[in-house]
């Protein structure tokens, strides 16, 4: 009862500048990069189902750059689902030290892995109601997803430095709030070749409009 | 310049033809000959780059498709994307995987999407065959300029030296494209040394024999890849005829030891290096045997030459020998023996020409015949013109001097004589008559008894007519004088000689004719003849007249003739210029 009492109050003394002050929000516009050549979507292997679904329009990352405290916890365990041959979210932004479980709710075989320098693994082939393998993603980087099975699965990880980050929607449009006043870099991740970014200084109560214009 | 005979004409003839039929044969032959070994050449030419073509299609092809399958691996190109120039070792460790089935001697490299090429280590031996990791760089520099063409695949070839030996690379050039944003994300390139192939430079020095025979390989530039070592310096003469005769699908090389050369360009990926086939035939064999040929050609020509030779011999023989007696029966035409024969020897041509000779030789001879019995029937100069179809029917009136010769006493001397004696002494008595009439230009018109009529002046005359008859009337006179000194019978002629116009021509039917000549002075020649004494020449005035001082006369009272109704005026001839008479007792 006491260790619930002490959890409680600590919570409360964490979330009392959020209640204190009135936070920041950005709303804006990323024009995202033109959807490219969809793939056959053939299975590598003879007899695996074909998957004829393109991928959606890839959103863009938005995020807040700047220095803030690290999490008194562990972020929030993340998903990224195999489900229709795809990787949904296509592109999933997370805080460093987040763990990703890879649950796949398709009825046939994935084998997800990633070659990338920030984080080299192969999850292997495992099925729908097997327990979904998870990966802690303990730096910040980039990670690219991919399914040896399935050629045209693709899907991103973006580990960030940072807990103000959200996703555009497929026609771009983004919005941040609850964001602390101070001097940051807005950054809009398209790629590993186009990150767009502009200096921010927030007050609290302020509301910002952001477009960036791909690069 | 003598003309050649019939022989030698024969002969040159056929020795020609048999010349010219051997020449003919030998350059149809030898035509044969080239165009036979210049089919089969091309022929094995193609056959052999056919042969490699499919080797190296069979070789190259599951490597291309082992390439493409890689090129499409998940794992690669997501390897190959998170690559770059100085970490790759991943990318080679899930390479290794895949390609574990690949032979030893096949090596694979990456490239980036700029054609920066991937180092798996810094110190990997797989540059090794290709003079090192730097020379690799400089000799695969056009990787990145292929990326951005549409080829998704380029094969060719590359020579490369390593441990002091070239050695012919082949090569594969996949490029890696993600499927789905069709983004170039670099290039996988796979080489293997071409088997049996070694540059021909290498070769020992020793082996001069080596460029006989049939031989392959691969021009790359400028330098030769074959299957068995071309020593220098034919090697060298090889790589530069080659590199200036690209254009040119076959060439010949090395006059003192011909070859022919088949080249045919192995389709390349933009950027390689061009390279050609090669195909290398010795000339050797087909010289031999043409020689052979041209040296059988010209036996066999030979020997027909003798042949064609000999039987022109014997031919020629059998046709000269006919000739000959044909050329000699001519001579003896011209020469005016009309009874010549040749002998016929075949029922050929040359037999016919005999028969034919012989036939004309009959018809020359018959109209010889005709000839001198018309001469002796007509003074020989009127047989010609009648002959020549000139004294035609009918008369012409001309100037001519007749004289009339008869003898004195005639009838009393042959009362008693018997025919054939009187016959005898006329045919001796005309013939001397005849012979001088003839010298002295005149043609004895007829003979009547013992009377000669002959006429001077027609059937052409010879210029002084009146003078002829004037000298012939007293030779007349002066041969039978010389004639009664040998001959057993003493004849005394008289002779009357006129001058006149006169009708001259052939007189008579169409069946019969007689050239003579008619008019009054004719007649008066006759009259004269008759009142001439024994040894006598009488002439008329005209005849006087035309003479003038050529001739020396006596004038004899006038003279009243039988037919002529005046006195006619009459003269004692007595010469004519060198030629006189006595005056008669």
């Amino acid at each position: 009862m006491r260790d619930k009492f002490v959890k409680l109050l600590t919570a409360v003394i964490c979330a009392l500048p959020l209640f204190t002050h009135a936070q920041a929000t950005i709303d804006g516009n990323v024009t995202l990069l033109p959807t490219r050549a969809e793939s056959s979507g053939e299975s590598r292997y003879p007899g695996a189902p074909t998957i004829t679904t393109a991928p959606a329009q890839l959103p863009a990352v938005v995020f807040l750059e700047g220095q803030f405290p690290a999490a008194a916890t562990p972020p929030p365990t993340a998903r990224m689902v195999q489900t229709n041959a795809q990787f949904v979210p296509g592109i999933l932004p997370i805080r460093t030290g987040t763990t990703v479980e890879f649950p796949n709710d398709d009825d046939f075989y994935h084998n997800v892995f990633s070659y990338s320098k920030l984080k080299s693994f192969d999850l292997g082939r495992y099925k729908k109601d097997e327990k979904p393998p998870a990966i802690l993603f303990d730096k910040p980087g980039v990670v690219r997803l991919n399914c040896e099975i399935h050629q045209q699965m693709r899907g991103i990880i973006v580990v960030l430095d940072t807990p103000y980050f959200t996703t555009t929607s497929t026609n771009g449009t983004f919005h941040l709030e609850n964001l602390p006043a101070g001097k940051y870099v807005l950054k809009a991740w398209l790629d590993e070749k186009h990150v767009c970014e502009q200096p921010v200084e927030l007050h609290d109560g302020d509301k910002l409009h952001i477009d960036f214009p791909a690069k | 310049m003598r003309a050649m005979n019939f022989r030698l004409k024969l002969l040159l003839a056929m020795m020609l033809v048999v010349a010219g039929a051997t020449g003919t044969a030998l350059y149809v032959s030898q035509q044969r000959v080239q165009a036979t070994y210049q089919k089969l050449f091309a022929q094995l030419s193609h056959a052999k780059i056919e042969s490699f073509t499919s080797l190296q299609e069979t070789r190259l092809g599951a490597l291309k498709d082992k390439s493409r399958e890689l090129a499409q691996s998940v794992r690669l190109q997501a390897a190959l994307h998170e690559s770059d120039e100085n970490d790759a070792t991943n990318l080679y460790l899930v390479a290794k995987d895949e390609l574990r089935e690949l032979s030893d001697n096949t090596i694979y490299v990456f490239f980036d999407s700029q054609g920066r090429l991937l180092v798996p280590t810094q110190n990997d031996s797989r540059f090794n065959r290709f003079g090192g990791q730097g020379q690799f760089r400089k000799q695969f520099s056009f990787v990145g300029e292929s990326l951005t063409n549409n080829l998704p695949q380029q094969v060719g070839m590359v020579g490369a030296m390593a441990d002091g030996r070239w050695q012919l690379q082949q090569i594969i050039v996949t490029k890696v494209i993600d499927p789905v944003t069709q983004e170039t994300l670099g290039a996988l390139l796979l080489a293997f040394p071409v088997p049996d192939l070694v540059s021909g430079r290498n070769g020992s020095p020793s082996q001069t024999n080596s460029t006989t025979g049939i031989k392959f390989g691969i021009w790359l530039d400028g330098r030769i890849y074959s299957t068995e070592p071309i020593p220098e310096p034919h090697i060298s003469d090889l790589e530069r005829s080659i590199s200036e005769n690209l254009k040119q699908t076959e060439f010949l090389i090395w006059p003192d030891e011909p070859h022919r050369v088949f080249l045919q360009e192995i389709t390349s990926g933009s950027g390689l290096p061009a390279a050609y086939q090669v195909c290398l035939y010795s000339l050797a064999d087909f010289i031999a045997d043409q020689h052979k040929l041209k040296i059988r050609i010209l036996i066999f020509g030979a020997l027909t030459l003798l042949g064609a030779f000999l039987i022109s011999l014997v031919l020629t023989h059998g046709l000269s020998v006919p000739l000959r007696e044909l050329v000699a029966g001519t001579n003896e035409i011209h020469r005016g023996n009309f009874a010549v024969k040749v002998r016929v020897r075949s029922r050929d041509d040359i037999g016919k020409l005999a028969s034919s000779f012989n036939e004309m030789a009959e018809g020359l001879a018959l109209k010889e015949k005709y000839r001198t019995v018309l001469n002796l029937v007509a003074d020989e100069k009127v047989a010609k013109q009648l002959i020549d179809n000139q004294a035609a029917l009918g008369g012409e009136l001309r100037e001519v001097s007749a004289i009339f010769c008869d003898v004195r006493g005639f009838t009393a001397l042959t009362q008693n004589m018997p025919p054939e004696e009187v016959i005898e002494m006329l045919n001796e008595h005309m013939a001397v008559l005849a012979r001088v009439v003839k010298q002295n230009n005149g043609v004895v018109d007829k003979f009547v008894g013992d009377a000669l009529m002959a006429i001077f002046g027609a059937p052409i005359s010879h210029g002084n007519d009146a003078l002829d008859a004037a000298k012939c009337a007293l030779s007349l006179v002066i041969e039978r004088e010389k004639l009664n000194q040998t001959s057993k019978h003493k004849l005394r002629i008289g002779v009357g000689l006129a001058t006149g116009k006169m009708v001259a021509g052939c007189m008579g039917s169409t069946d019969r004719l007689n050239y003579t000549v008619l008019g009054e002075r004719v007649n008066l020649a006759a009259r004269l003849c008759s009142s001439a004494k024994a040894g006598q020449v009488i002439i008329d005035q005209t005849t006087r007249e035309r003479l003038g001082e050529t001739i020396s006369v006596a004038p004899l009272p006038e003279l009243h003739l039988k037919g002529f109704s005046e006195n006619v005026v009459a003269y004692e001839l007595r010469s004519a210029e060198n030629i006189r008479i006595n005056t008669p007792q």
